[in-house]
């Protein structure tokens, strides 16, 4: 399904994409929200004032929670929570995981054993038992939290730059770079990381939503962020307790859905940008 | 005068279930400066081994590499050496040798890096010259690989060994995966940059019908050894390896007289385990008693004509192969 | 003689590409049929047509009779009988096209139970019978193994047995030895004769190599841009090439009886589908190219009965023939 409109002539096809428009808009939407909430929230998430238990309303678009408080307005501060730390998460994970992960690919032998051994173990146990022992560990708190989704996720990050970093390393033109004068660390700079570049930035753009499911469900059992803090996770476990009132717990639930379906797209959206072959195949119609 | 010499160089692998695998098992050659030698052989038996480690890419288990007078070092992790760096090579797969997220331009200037030592304005008038040597427009070097057809990629590959001012330039099949109109060009242009650089050129290849065209000299390759090595002209009007022989009556000549060409018995021995004494003797139809026992050495025949097999060995067998078939 | 098959008109699309722009030939029982042609050509495009084998999203037209049934028009159920039973393929690379986890005698006889309904006790034996008509040595032995465990050659071979098993009519190979050393090729072209002489077989050989056409094939169709340039018996198209492009590829060809003369190669590179220049498909490429080779395409003349070509300029005589 492509659309055809005038202005659209100057930007490269692959952004017009139906799913890369929505996926663009409502990340947009959110980091605008995020941004701008204290003057975009109708009231003061933290204010109790309300009545109890409202159903959506005129004045309150969202309702009201159990105590008082606008959903409407946690709901946009919530924003504020959840989205910088996952871009926060997700750029420290990538950096520790890359990091480790190119290190194992370039020198081989038993820092990659070390590694490699280091990230089986994570794989091993299921991801948000290791993130509730870890924060169990640390005791409960968002910043804990955040750590724990950090030790969850570096693994991954390490295996991928690391198997790109391995398979470009013995590519033909890494040869020949090398032949031309190229020491080792020259051609790690210059030839294979731009060939890393692209399926990673993918990665991490998919990983912003799974940090953020991570966080929200650790604030949901209890172990992220501390009340009265507008966090989405905490936010549905209250409205998990609520039932009758659905308002309190579907909104901030649906935030979550679609923050993570816009990185979603997005990522799969750059996976198409970044992978110019397959762009230029399909328009030959080979 | 020898650009390259290669002396019973041996090169191994670890086979699947951790064998040693003999990929080249002693071979030895040489190539003069501005001489192209063809180097033809079937699968496996071990020429694009030879071929890399000739470079340095590959470790040598034994034997030397003496390229311009020096032996040649094995690439670490430090950057080559400008004297190895006049040894170059380029690859079989065009699609493959090419980095697709630099720009032509960029990839053919990596060279110059180690001649000039500067990354200014300098080098893009010698990359457009370089793409203009390979016969591309120098409008080339903007673009990136992708697209480009395997025959511009293959020239450009041509052009970024040329960067390095080599003297000599190892080619690993660099015409197989190109389509047989573009083949006699990038071929032509080969013997074109040979003659005017006075360059050396080792030019390893499956199809023999090719080489002829292009190298002076031919080495003949089989099971990770060397069997003969000729002049060009000579191999093909009076070939004396049976294998020679075999490789030439099974080429199919499109001439429409309907010929069937001549097919060769058996099938390549597994290179961890080779036949006995000569490597060939399973397969050959003049094999007699010394064969599968004694392993025959390349030795000089005449002139420039060396050949490792029993029936030239005046002690075992005084007349030569075609003079009586067994 | 009425020919086992009549292609007329032959045209594939892809994704609103034009890949085969109007085919037609025939083929004889017994015969082996070249089709010659480089990348962009359109020669496997044409053979996979036949057999229903193009990708989704594919159009064709034109006919392609086969003992009264146009292959073009069958619903998926009546192709599938066609396939391995009237018709069967090899192709370029048998590695992709042995199942890896199937043992040799599963895969050979599949067919000759799903076809014939044979058992299994005579399905095996016929296997074996297969497998020592390609001369595969130990075939008993053979059957227990798997695809791995045999060469490039004998795989070839194996996937040539597969393709016989049901006794078909008609064997398509598309580039069946390119892939192969040259002492390999040449025992399978010499296997493809035989079993052709020997059961009657008609062969379409689709290759880019004209040796391999000089060597096994009784006539040559020469493609280019998904049309013919160049038909006849191989001794004539390939020793009096008419079309340039016929005579380019042979000059360009290493040539083991022309001695050191350098090769002539065909400056430029064949089109992809999707960059057809406009007539006739060569004339970017062509030493003898005139005004109206941009314009028109040139339709195909017939030279003598059974031979024609596709150019007004005969390059023998530099002289319009038309």
């Amino acid at each position: 399904m492509r659309l055809r409109l005038p202005f659209m002539r100057s930007i490269p096809t692959a952004w017009l994409q139906p799913l890369t428009i929505v996926g663009l808009t409502l990340a947009g939407v959110w980091l605008v929200l995020a941004v701008l909430a204290p003057w975009v929230a109708p009231y003061d998430p933290l204010a109790q004032d309300a009545p109890l238990y409202l159903p959506p309303s005129a004045a309150h678009p969202f309702g009201t929670d159990d105590i008082g408080r606008d959903v409407l307005s946690r709901v946009i501060w919530g924003a504020r929570v959840s989205i910088p730390l996952a871009f926060l998460l997700v750029s420290l994970a990538f950096l520790i995981g890359g990091t480790l992960g190119a290190l194992a690919a370039y020198l081989g032998g038993w820092v990659d054993e070390l590694v490699m051994r280091a990230a089986d173990l994570v794989f091993a146990i299921p991801t948000i038992l290791l993130a509730m022992a870890v924060v169990a560990a640390l005791g409960p708190g968002l910043v804990h939290a955040v750590m724990a989704v950090i030790v969850v996720s570096w693994p991954g990050h390490a295996r991928v730059v690391r198997s790109l970093v391995r398979t470009t390393m013995q590519s033909d033109y890494v040869a020949v770079a090398r032949l031309l004068g190229a020491s080792a660390v020259r051609a790690l700079i210059v030839d294979v990381l731009p060939n890393v570049a692209g399926p990673v930035i993918v990665l991490a753009a998919l990983d912003l939503g799974t940090a953020i499911l991570l966080l929200s469900g650790l604030s949901f059992l209890g172990l992220g962020a501390k009340p009265p803090a507008a966090e989405w996770g905490s936010m549905v476990s209250t409205g998990a307790q609520h039932f009758e009132s659905w308002w309190i717990g579907v909104f901030p639930g649906l935030a979550i859905v679609s923050v993570v379906l816009a990185f979603n797209f997005l990522g799969d959206s750059l996976r198409d940008i970044f992978d110019p072959q397959s762009v230029t195949e399909r328009a030959r119609g080979a | 005068m020898s650009i390259l010499e290669i002396h019973d160089l041996e090169v191994v692998y670890r086979g699947r279930d951790g064998t040693p695998v003999r990929a080249v098992a002693g071979a030895s050659l040489a190539v003069d400066v501005g001489e192209i030698v063809g180097l033809v052989g079937e699968t496996g038996c071990g020429k694009s081994s030879l071929a890399r480690a000739a470079v340095g890419l590959e470790p040598a288990a034994s034997g030397d590499i003496i390229f311009d007078g020096q032996r040649v070092q094995v690439l670490g992790r430090r950057a080559r050496t400008k004297r190895d760096a006049r040894l170059q090579m380029v690859f079989q797969n065009p699609y493959g040798s090419l980095n697709p997220r630099r720009t032509i331009g960029d990839q053919v200037a990596d060279g110059l890096r180690i001649l000039t030592e500067d990354s200014g304005g300098q080098p893009r008038a010698r990359v457009k010259e370089l793409l203009r040597r390979v016969g591309l427009s120098a409008d080339v070097a903007e673009r990136h690989p992708h697209q480009l057809s395997g025959g511009q990629r293959q020239r450009v590959a041509i052009a970024r060994a040329l960067a390095a001012d080599p003297r000599l330039i190892v080619l690993d099949e660099p015409l197989s995966a190109l389509d047989a109109s573009v083949q006699a060009q990038v071929a032509n242009l080969l013997v074109e940059l040979s003659r005017d650089l006075g360059m050396g050129m080792l030019l390893i290849s499956h199809d023999l019908a090719i080489v002829r065209h292009v190298a002076q000299r031919v080495a003949v390759m089989y099971l990770g050894q060397i069997v003969e090595t000729a002049a060009t002209r000579e191999l093909w009007n009076a070939p004396m390896h049976p294998y020679t022989r075999a490789l030439i009556d099974a080429i199919p000549h499109p001439d429409g007289l309907g010929r069937l060409p001549e097919a060769l018995t058996g099938e390549i021995p597994d290179p961890a385990r080779p036949p006995t004494g000569c490597r060939f003797h399973p397969r050959c139809p003049y094999a007699f008693e010394r064969c599968p026992t004694d392993v025959p050495l390349l030795t000089e025949i005449a002139a420039g004509r060396n050949v490792s097999c029993w029936l030239y060995d005046s002690a075992a067998r005084p007349t030569p192969l075609g003079a009586a078939a067994v | 003689m009425k020919p086992l098959l009549e292609v007329s008109d032959l045209r594939v699309d892809i994704g609103g590409v034009n890949i085969v722009d109007g085919m037609s030939f025939e083929l004889q029982a017994g015969q082996v049929f070249g089709l010659a042609g480089e990348s962009g050509s359109g020669k496997t495009m044409t053979a996979l047509s036949l057999l229903g084998l193009l990708p989704g999203g594919a159009r064709t037209s034109g006919r392609a009779m086969l003992d009264g049934v146009d292959l073009l028009t069958l619903d998926a159920s009546a192709m599938r009988k066609v396939r391995g039973r009237k018709v069967a393929m090899v192709f370029q690379d048998p590695t992709s096209t042995l199942h890896p986890m199937l043992s040799i005698e599963h895969q050979l006889t599949e067919h000759l139970r799903y076809h014939l309904g044979m058992a299994r006790g005579d399905a095996r034996r016929r296997a074996v019978d297969l497998l020592t008509q390609v001369r595969i040595p130990n075939p008993d032995a053979a059957l227990r193994g798997y695809p791995h465990q045999f060469s490039g050659g004998m795989r070839q071979r194996i996937q040539i047995a597969m393709a016989l098993a049901c006794e078909p009519r008609l064997l398509i190979a598309d580039e069946p030895t390119t892939a192969l050393d040259v002492t390999v090729q040449a025992g399978i072209l010499r296997l493809l004769d035989r079993l052709r002489r020997e059961t009657g077989l008609a062969v379409m050989l689709i290759t880019h190599d004209l040796g391999v056409m000089s060597a096994v094939a009784d006539r040559v169709t020469v493609m280019y841009a998904g049309r013919i340039v160049e038909e006849g018996p191989t001794a004539d198209v390939l020793r009096r090439a008419r079309h340039p492009y016929t005579r380019g590829l042979l000059d360009s060809l290493p040539h083991p009886d022309a001695g050191d003369v350098p090769l002539v190669p065909i400056s430029g590179t064949p089109p992809s589908p999707a960059e057809r220049p406009s007539g006739c498909a060569f004339h970017p490429r062509c030493r003898y190219a005139l005004d109206r080779c941009r314009a028109e395409v040139p339709p195909l003349i017939a030279l003598a009965p059974q031979r024609a070509m596709a150019c007004p300029v005969d390059p023998l005589v530099p002289v319009l023939v038309a």
